[in-house]
């Protein structure tokens, strides 16, 4: 049965979850890909539905929270970009390789 | 050293009841230490294999798989293990459980997996899933020393494997084709088959004891068939 939640309570929730259960999926790279099972299963046992996101996308939302470097992982790693800039909490400022900034959409929630 | 067989091929034609006499004619002639494997998560293995068994008898294999790590003592205790092989291990899922009662597995939890059963025992044989979204069936095709490919002589089973011949091994060397009589009341194209899938090594015949197994649940115990054993031990010497 589908259990609406806020997806900070729920970040929360699981990574108490994990980490007195699993922690070895959250401190070791090589185990990762485990995270992301782990997390599955969490919310396919409780139910847990976040508004406006599938269960995939919320799995991977939280595994980016947990793993990665939260709302920065896309931008990583690109060849277009520059510099990346965070500034504030709601103020991130994306530079590219071809002079151009832009803002970013996301921003950091109070956690 | 520890030798992984995977017994695989079409739904219904007879996999799990090959790969458990194989396992015991590897316990029995060759004296080996044995572990039977069943990933099967749709219909778990020990809930037939042992339809007598109080839940708290078996195990789960589902439990040593939850771990960030698994060793040879997360493994040794999910065996369930019957008192006249004493060195003969069950190891699957037991009754009420299915795809959803344990995180999903990922490669290096399975590797881990198989790693641990080769250090317990000298024959691992696993009895795959014709599905091919199961991982540890795929993996078992991929690392076992002997694949068998279980047929059956009939237009089902040529449309499985012309649909799924991706999942199983092209290194010919490591396939043993096996044909399945699973009946014996109608006329079945078995030449005609042999002919189409080639190579075909071995010939399982119908066996009614090994039906009345099925039926009363007694899959566990050894089959006094035989002709039936005839050929499970001829299997045996080529994969050994």
């Amino acid at each position: 049965m589908a259990n609406p939640i806020a997806f900070v309570p729920l970040l929360h929730q699981v990574q108490e979850y994990i980490s007195q259960n699993y922690a070895a999926a959250l401190t070791e790279r090589s185990k990762f890909p485990q995270l992301k099972t782990y997390i599955e299963k969490y919310l396919r046992d409780k139910g847990y539905t976040v508004e406006g996101m599938t269960t995939g996308a919320l799995t991977d939302k939280l595994y980016g929270e947990m793993a990665e470097y939260s709302i920065l992982t896309k931008y990583l790693g690109k060849d277009e970009i520059e510099e990346i800039n965070v500034n504030g909490w709601d103020d991130i400022a994306i530079t590219y390789t071809d002079g151009h900034i832009e803002k970013a959409a996301e921003f950091y929630k109070n956690i | 050293m520890s030798k992984m067989i995977a017994v695989c091929g079409s739904p219904e034609s007879g996999k799990t009841t090959a790969a458990l006499k194989l396992a015991q004619e590897l316990y029995f002639a060759k004296k080996g230490t044995v572990l039977f494997l069943s990933p099967d998560m749709s219909v778990p293995a020990l809930s037939y294999l042992f339809p007598h068994c109080k839940e708290s008898e078996l195990y789960s294999i589902g439990k040593a798989l939850d771990k960030t790590d698994i060793y040879k003592e997360d493994v040794m205790k999910q065996i369930v293990s019957v008192k006249t092989m004493l060195n003969f291990g069950f190891l699957g899922f037991k009754t009420g459980e299915n795809k959803f009662s344990y995180p999903r597995s990922t490669e290096d939890k399975v590797t881990a997996l198989f790693h641990a059963m080769g250090e317990i025992a000298d024959y691992v044989v696993v009895d795959c899933v014709s599905d091919a979204d199961d991982l540890i069936s795929r993996m078992a095709m991929r690392d076992s020393a002997s694949v068998i490919e279980m047929l059956t002589p009939d237009i089902k089973c040529m449309a499985y494997y012309s649909s799924q011949g991706d999942m199983f091994p092209t290194d010919e060397n490591r396939v043993i084709k096996v044909m399945s009589i699973c009946d014996r009341d109608l006329y079945l194209p078995t030449e005609e088959t042999k002919m189409y899938f080639k190579n075909v090594a071995f010939t399982l015949p119908y066996s009614r004891t090994l039906k009345q197994q099925v039926i009363t649940g007694t899959l566990s115990e050894r089959l006094a068939d035989r002709k039936y054993r005839e050929q499970i031990a001829a299997i045996a010497k080529k994969v050994v």
